[in-house]
């Protein structure tokens, strides 16, 4: 039975209206009463908007980082397809929904704060015949570095972060078997961490046991916006640095060092995070204070000292994660750190730190740089906007 | 945008309004399609709306060497009719096959097999038709070029009394859907699709 559409008019469209029903599928709430408390909890994070997800915002407790290189022979043509993709995906997958091609789209249900940050590396910006930004290079060989190819460089990068590792896992999946051929995976690091301890209350503790980024700057007041957010004089208005850096952690000569050494180490204590000279986590060290004995409270080579920037742009935002993976050999961990960290000029900002902390640094006896990748996080995207539009235009 | 003598095809705003840097809405502030006048002489009639909702095509990175079988890919997605009568699509056209068929999976003796939809498609009144992986699908046989991941593809399909709609479906990398295809045969079969 069908109508006759003669002269009527057919309308077509290129894909059209989703019914609406996006948002409405998308909370993963949908198992909870009305009413109650958790359905006023949001489980997204945008996407469209002019700075991506994923940098200034609370940490997720789970994280995945996802390095890519374009396949040989990729041109502009190449990386547009590629971000066209990426781009519609990311869109579901943090509304809740599958991608187009999803054949199991019910894992995408829960979206669970999940968030994808989009980088280009520079065989990006080489394919695409693109300008990168002067500080977009790998960061110098430094002393302490033992750094492995297999977690180091990459053409692209996705950080995908989100409260359920099942949603998570499945994201990351589709969005790295929906690049191909465009651009193949070059590693993959996985992490976690406390979460929802990043702004207010206490900060983040890493695997030894330490509070971890206390002097973070609050991107949400304006005067550490700009440590993070390019405002257009580095490279590019809402675009900020990525860096990458896999921190083995020798658990086992952790193990043998007793309280006092480790706070001595850092410079702080375990307990609260305050500086060895006293007060609260937030309190600032007297750097000059000298115990009965004359040596300084805080060592001349504790890491928070070293860390301590030297003039007010050496600062950056971090947002680590921890990682322990099943050791290769009979160790009994293979345990560390995923740091990352965000600025607008990682050149001004963190090369001077990192260059301090690799010449002394106690903690340097029980860590070791085994991988680095530095990539320029593009800025957003608005609702009919392709991320990098304006780089591919 | 493109008008046939029979019929209005619009190509709907919503492709500019929608998901970010898609050919396809994935946001629920989206506006509905405009329905642009275009007065063909039966202003009377109610416009008929197909939609092809979270559409996509099979890519084919490239074609197969010459003398091999002749290329060809799916396109899915969900064919939406807004209108308030039954819609039957007969065939179609793209500017990157040689041939459009419109397919149906049905049961026989041999297992689930795909075929030339014997009559056409049928895209109900308020309702819509599922095109899937192992289901009914779009076939562009014949491709004449490759169909890129993140390339448009556009389709024109026609309704069996001459009407046409275009519909673009955004290629997209996809390991299922590797059908087989006997030409000697009246039907192809798929394995895992």
């Amino acid at each position: 039975m069908t109508a006759r559409i003669g002269r009527r008019r057919l309308v077509a469209s290129i894909g059209a209206v989703a019914g609406a029903s996006a948002l409405g599928g998308c909370a993963g709430s949908g198992e909870v009463s009305p009413g109650s408390a958790a359905t006023s909890a949001p489980t997204t994070r945008p996407f469209h908007g002019r700075r991506q997800s994923g940098v200034d915002d609370v940490p997720q407790a789970f994280a995945a980082w996802v390095a890519l290189d374009l396949a040989p022979g990729s041109d502009r043509d190449t990386v547009r397809r590629l971000m066209s993709v990426w781009t519609d995906d990311i869109a579901r997958l943090t509304a809740g929904r599958g991608t187009r091609t999803d054949l199991e789209p019910e894992l995408a249900q829960r979206p669970s704060e999940l968030t994808v940050t989009v980088g280009w590396g520079p065989g990006a910006f080489t394919a695409a015949g693109v300008a990168a930004p002067d500080w977009l290079r790998p960061l110098p060989p430094f002393a302490i570095d033992r750094l492995e190819d297999r977690w180091s460089g990459g053409d692209l990068v996705l950080q995908v972060a989100g409260e359920c590792p099942v949603t998570l896992s499945h994201a990351v999946r589709r969005l790295v078997t929906g690049a191909a051929p465009m651009a193949t995976q070059r590693w993959v690091q996985r992490g976690f961490r406390e979460t929802g301890v990043d702004h207010g209350g206490q900060r983040m503790r890493n695997l030894f046991g330490q509070v971890d980024g206390t002097v973070n700057p609050d991107p949400r007041l304006a005067d550490d916006e700009a440590i993070v957010w390019d405002d257009g004089s580095v490279w590019r208005r809402d675009a900020t640095a990525m860096i990458v850096r896999r921190i083995a952690m020798d658990l086992d000569g952790w193990d043998r060092a007793d309280r006092r050494s480790r706070e001595h180490a850092v410079g702080r204590r375990l307990a609260d995070g305050a500086p060895l000279t006293g007060g609260s986590e937030l309190s600032p060290p007297d750097l000059e204070a000298r115990g009965p004995d004359g040596f300084p409270v805080i060592d001349t080579f504790a890491h928070m000292r070293r860390a301590m920037p030297a003039n007010p742009l050496e600062r950056f935002l971090r947002r680590p994660y921890s990682y322990d993976d099943p050791p290769e050999s009979v160790r009994t961990s293979d345990a560390g750190l995923v740091f990352v960290a965000f600025c607008a000029d990682p050149i001004r900002q963190f090369l001077p730190v990192q260059e301090r902390l690799a010449q002394a640094d106690l903690m340097n006896l029980w860590t070791t740089p085994v991988g680095s990748a530095v990539f320029a996080v593009l800025p957003g995207c608005a609702a009919g906007e392709l991320l990098g539009g304006d780089l591919l235009s | 945008m493109r008008l046939s003598r029979s019929a209005a095809i619009l190509a709907a705003a919503a492709f500019a309004l929608s998901g970010c840097g898609t050919s396809d809405s994935t946001s629920p502030q989206s506006v509905p399609p405009t329905t642009a006048a275009v007065d063909d002489g039966d202003s009377q009639a109610a416009p008929a709306l197909i939609l092809l909702v979270d559409g996509w095509a099979k890519a084919v990175e490239q074609l197969p060497d010459a003398g091999a079988m002749p290329a060809m890919t799916g396109v899915f997605g969900t064919l939406t009719n807004t209108g308030d009568a039954d819609i039957r699509l007969v065939g179609g056209s793209s500017p990157v096959a040689g041939t459009v068929e419109l397919h149906e999976t049905v049961m026989s003796d041999a297992g689930m097999v795909m075929r030339e939809a014997d009559g056409g498609l049928v895209v109900p009144a308020g309702g819509s038709l599922v095109l899937e992986p192992g289901g009914h699908h779009i076939m562009l046989m014949d491709l004449t070029g490759p169909v890129p991941a993140g390339a448009d593809v556009e389709v024109v399909l026609q309704s069996e009394d001459g009407a046409e709609a275009t519909v673009v479906a955004p290629a997209r990398t996809f390991a299922g859907a590797e059908e087989t295809y006997a030409p000697a045969e009246p039907a192809h079969t798929s394995s895992d699709s």
